[in-house]
């Protein structure tokens, strides 16, 4: 009888357990890989931030005769802009690793 | 670097553009659609297999219920029957036992009235020939002829007491 | 190993071909581009041939890939971008397979490690993601451009960062590719100069070679799912700006 019984709730327990497997859970929306992927930008966002604005500098100063005001300009754009986009990654790979942290914590107490 | 010799873009692009267009229109139009089609059987099976385990787990559960009510019903049934002879066979015994012990005590009164019977007559033997017995040995002593009615006096005071103190 | 190690990013034309004056041969790079379009065919056709409800080994590998591509798509670019994901499959399955093909040893010629292949891809993608912004938002995709909470002094500074930072997009998402593939292969061929070089006592460049032959092998697949991440995430700011 407490065999059957035992047989009966485990069962039940496998069951519940593959319908929740069913349900594809909130995946967190970078995970490790992604953030990895997400430090390898960094030096090339740099570089082509600096190379962008070269190259709009010198194509506007040779359109508007301004030599070499805009070059210059527009390398110190580019380089505020690799700044930015190495500063979006990063706070994408913190915000990846909070999540992460968040729901490690969670499944802990759950 | 020969990579910046513009005599090699253009022939690259083209073939770029050629062939992945190629590989795009394999994989939008028949490797996805094949590939989702597969993952969604799967994911459709799945889902009905655990139905059904579903469905079965709860015949089971209702089996099961259905099995502990029928057993329950089951033992009390045998328990009021095991109550109800007990009780039948605790009667009986006490009737019998009433009837016997009343013929025992019938039987006991009547012996007990023929033993009293016996000895009363028995004493009133024994009394008679006290009586004469005295008489006879008061004469062969004294002489004197005593009326039997004076010694019957004594000799019966003194059974009286023997009376009392038998049936006392 | 008299040419030198970048000697191996050369183009050689296999047949010649002109359209209308402009010299559209086929050269190796075009042969390898064909071979990974053959092979992602053929893993994919001899995978799915059964297309059994419990996988073999190989139909695994296949639905892992689709999988991998189609969860990154949903984490990064949500439900909507549902409708570019043979594009995004396409896109990572071909770039795997051309830097996969390109480190064969003695044969494999990385059509990814040349700028203009990786930049026409980054470009496709970039204006197309562009256009995909502007069709769906309108004139509401330049919000793209205003950064948010920023003090209104520095705002046309600003947009004009973002501005150039957003024409950065082809750029890094083409140079990476690019300088990976030909950092890996030019490291690969000097080392296998050595190996040459050194006869007997080539055995210790070897086993370095191996090693590198190895992180190589990573570096493909992690650079085939950083442009294909990064196409999602660019997708994403597209649909859903920020």
């Amino acid at each position: 009888m407490s065999m059957e019984k035992s047989s009966l709730e485990d069962l039940s327990a496998r069951v519940k357990k593959a319908r929740k497997n069913m349900v594809p859970e909130d995946r967190p929306a970078l995970n490790d890989t992604q953030a990895y992927g997400m430090a390898m930008r960094l030096v090339a966002e740099l570089l082509s931030g600096l190379f962008v604005g070269f190259v709009i500098g010198w194509f506007l100063d040779k359109w508007l005769g301004t030599k070499p005001w805009l070059l210059i300009t527009f390398i110190f754009l580019g380089l505020c802009a690799g700044i930015f986009n190495v500063m979006r990654a990063a706070k994408q790979i913190e915000a990846a690793a909070a999540r992460k942290r968040r729901q490690k914590t969670e499944g802990n107490e759950g | 670097m020969p990579q910046f010799d513009p005599a090699v873009f253009l022939p690259q692009i083209f073939w770029l553009v050629i062939l992945f267009g190629l590989i795009y229109l394999f994989i939008a139009h028949s490797a996805a659609p094949k590939i989702t089609r597969v993952l969604e059987r799967r994911q459709d099976r799945i889902a009905s297999d655990l139905e059904e385990a579903e469905r079965m787990q709860t015949t089971a559960e209702q089996v099961r219920t259905d099995y502990d009510l029928a057993m329950k019903a089951a033992r009390a049934t045998a328990a009021s029957m095991v109550a109800q002879k007990r009780n039948a066979i605790k009667a009986e015994m006490e009737t019998e036992y009433n009837q016997l012990s009343g013929e025992l005590a019938a039987e006991a009164a009547l012996a007990e009235q023929k033993i009293i019977v016996a000895r009363d007559k028995a004493l009133d033997d024994i009394r008679a020939v006290s009586v004469d017995v005295c008489q006879d040995i008061i004469q062969t002593v004294s002489g004197l002829d005593l009326d039997e009615k004076i010694i019957s006096v004594s000799v019966n005071s003194r059974f009286d007491m023997m009376k009392e103190t038998a049936n006392g | 190993m008299v040419e030198g190690p970048l000697a191996q990013f050369e183009i050689t034309t296999l047949i010649p071909i002109t359209i209308g004056g402009h010299d559209v041969s086929f050269t190796n790079s075009s042969l390898f581009m064909a071979l990974a379009v053959l092979g992602v065919m053929f893993f994919m056709v001899a995978g799915m041939r059964k297309g059994s409800l419990v996988p073999g080994r190989w139909q695994l590998c296949v639905e892992v890939c689709y999988e991998f591509v189609a969860n990154m798509l949903h984490d990064a670019a949500g439900r909507d971008a549902r409708k570019y994901f043979p594009f995004i499959f396409t896109l990572f399955m071909f770039i795997l397979f051309a830097n996969l093909l390109g480190l064969v040893p003695f044969v494999g010629f990385a059509f990814t490690s040349h700028i203009i292949v990786t930049f026409a891809m980054a470009i496709f993608v970039f204006v197309g993601v562009t256009l995909i912004g502007l069709a769906k938002h309108g004139f509401k995709f330049f919000n793209l451009f205003i950064p948010k909470g920023a003090p209104k002094a520095l705002l046309p500074l600003l947009v004009v960062i973002e501005i150039v930072s957003y024409l950065t997009r082809p750029i890094s998402l083409s140079v990476r590719l690019f300088a990976n593939m030909v950092a890996g292969h030019t490291m690969l061929e000097v080392f296998g100069g050595f190996v040459v070089a050194l006869g007997v006592f080539g055995v210790a460049p070897f086993a370095f070679i191996v090693v590198l032959i190895s992180l190589e092998l990573l570096v493909a697949v992690l650079q085939a799912y950083v442009f294909a991440i990064l196409t999602c995430l660019y997708l994403n700011d597209a649909l859903n700006l920020h």
